[in-house]
């Protein structure tokens, strides 16, 4: 094998970093894109046993959008172990506490429960803010593509832009605005 | 000289029964503890490993499928193509691929993938076939018969 | 599956049908109604296909068909076909339902079958005999049921000898049989 060619082989084998904006992402769809990368799943050299998942970054994990009043419907349960021992968290509850952890137990969720299972995890950075270190940043090459497009709020459009946007109608002099 | 195998034969219960268990054990031989060495749990756990054995005969086969199909699934989406557009198109195009060599060819041949993949995208264009499936947002690949053709490559070179 | 894909192939015989299908007119209005022409593949790809054939730069492959099953091949390979097959030991074969040949370079796909004359691959088989045995063992707990049977395949192992594409392509086919 030339040399050439041996980057190559090495290149294929080699770990990508993605990043994913979770910005409006629901966490539970976009845990299965993210798992896809993770796993390997989107390689057409995938094998369960072939080690050749990515390297996944989430950034802005603070701003998932949840469905319907999954905030406040959403429990996650845990156990400590002992009698008594179990608690309901709720999903605002959760996030406010942990605003990652959403989306790390929908992503670990979304795979299958074997031994790979913990170690493909480890490979899933996820940063509540879009501050990532340095260090992580410096290997990302390729951003996965959100599954919603991100709505620009009224408020954030510049004044000049909403002012001059053509209306078609106007309010009448007696009508309240709330 | 040391008789061993006589002693067996005097212990014996029957004519047949040291071949039986022999048979059993023979298949035990790789096993550890107990599990080799003491018949009446050898022969459950050999028992256990024949059934599991034939079933795995199909299950290999299920599990292969599987995974023939993520592999096509992968190389599709790398082609901007879903895998049910690209399996219409190719039999459209009377091009009778099964998903073994369709996987073989994502893995090893990737080159002649994407030209199965392009050739099944310009048939579906040219039916005017609507894919349900395929609402993705445009991944930024535009896979053109053209482009994957040689006079492409050949521009390429030459430059 | 029988029943669905019968199914599909209505669905699809809709969207096909003339004028673009009456479906595909309020299904979405991106798909073209009426067919484009094919862009018309340029002598000069055809061209440079046969100057590569000519050259023999690269190793070819193929995809054959081969009792009931696709193989990719190349020269040197060993095929392990099992079950009941004529050919003995020392034929030499040429197998011929070939789905796609390729090299380096370009691939030619056959819909389904390349034309024939145009790539030979040959083959010699070089031994006859029986797979390793498989045990189909059956049991049922405390039903007292149990039964053992044993099968080997036949097995007939093949080389591949040559892959060659033989004649230049779009050529008019030699009649080879």
């Amino acid at each position: 094998m030339s040399a050439a060619k041996r980057v190559q082989q090495w290149a294929t084998f080699a770990r990508t970093w993605h990043v994913f904006d979770c910005k409006w992402q629901d966490p539970y769809e976009s845990a299965h894109v993210i798992k896809k990368y993770l796993m390997g799943l989107h390689k057409p050299i995938y094998h369960p046993m072939n080690d050749c998942g990515d390297v996944v970054v989430c950034i802005n994990s603070k701003d998932i959008a949840l469905r319907g009043n999954e905030w406040r419907k959403r429990a996650y349960f845990h156990h400590t172990g002992y009698p008594g021992g179990a608690s309901w968290t709720l999903a605002w509850e959760l996030h406010n506490k942990d605003p990652t952890m959403i989306i790390k137990k929908a992503v670990y969720r979304s795979m299958t429960g074997n031994l790979q299972r913990r170690h493909t995890m480890q490979r899933l950075f996820i940063y509540p803010e879009d501050k990532v270190p340095e260090d992580v940043m410096q290997n990302v090459t390729n951003q996965i593509r959100q599954i919603r497009l991100v709505p620009t709020r009224l408020d954030h459009i510049p004044e000049e832009e909403v002012k001059n946007f053509p209306k078609i109608m106007d309010y009448p002099e007696d009508y309240v605005l709330k | 000289m040391v008789f061993l195998s006589i002693v067996n034969y005097v212990r014996a219960r029957g004519p047949d029964e040291i071949w039986r268990k022999r048979r059993i054990f023979k298949l035990a031989a790789h096993y550890i503890g107990r599990r080799r060495n003491c018949y009446s749990v050898a022969v459950r756990n050999v028992h256990r490993a024949l059934v599991y054995a034939t079933k795995a005969r199909k299950l290999k086969k299920e599990d292969m499928k599987e995974l023939w199909d993520t592999r096509i699934t992968s190389a599709c989406e790398q082609h901007n193509i879903t895998r049910f557009s690209l399996k219409e198109g190719l039999e459209r195009a009377n091009i009778a691929l099964d998903r073994k060599s369709l996987s073989d060819l994502a893995c090893w041949e990737p080159r002649t993938f994407e030209c199965l993949a392009a050739v099944a995208k310009q048939k579906l264009e040219l039916d005017g076939f609507v894919d349900g499936v395929d609402k993705k947002h445009p991944t930024g690949v535009n896979l053109n018969l053209k482009d994957v053709m040689l006079d492409a490559w050949l521009k390429e070179r030459k430059n | 599956m029988a029943m669905i894909r019968a199914g599909l192939q209505r669905i699809a015989n809709i969207f096909s049908g003339p004028q673009g299908g009456i479906l595909s007119r309020f299904a979405t209005n991106l798909v073209p109604v009426e067919s484009k022409p094919v862009p018309e593949t340029t002598k000069d790809v055809i061209a440079a296909c046969n100057k590569l054939i000519e050259q023999n730069a690269s190793r070819n492959f193929a995809i054959v068909h081969l009792l009931g099953k696709q193989w990719r091949i190349t020269d040197g390979d060993l095929l392990v076909v099992e079950g009941y097959w004529p050919p003995n030991i020392g034929d030499k074969l040429t197998l011929d339902k070939v789905l796609l040949a390729a090299t380096k370079d370009f691939s030619l796909i056959g819909r389904p079958l390349v034309q024939p004359g145009l790539v030979t691959v040959t083959a010699t088989v070089i031994s006859k005999g029986l797979s390793h045995t498989r045990t189909h063992f059956k049991k049922k707990r405390r039903k007292q049921f149990m039964r053992i049977n044993f099968q080997r395949a036949q097995q007939t192992i093949l080389r591949i000898n040559s892959i060659e594409i033989a004649n230049k392509v779009n050529e008019a086919p030699k009649n080879v049989f």
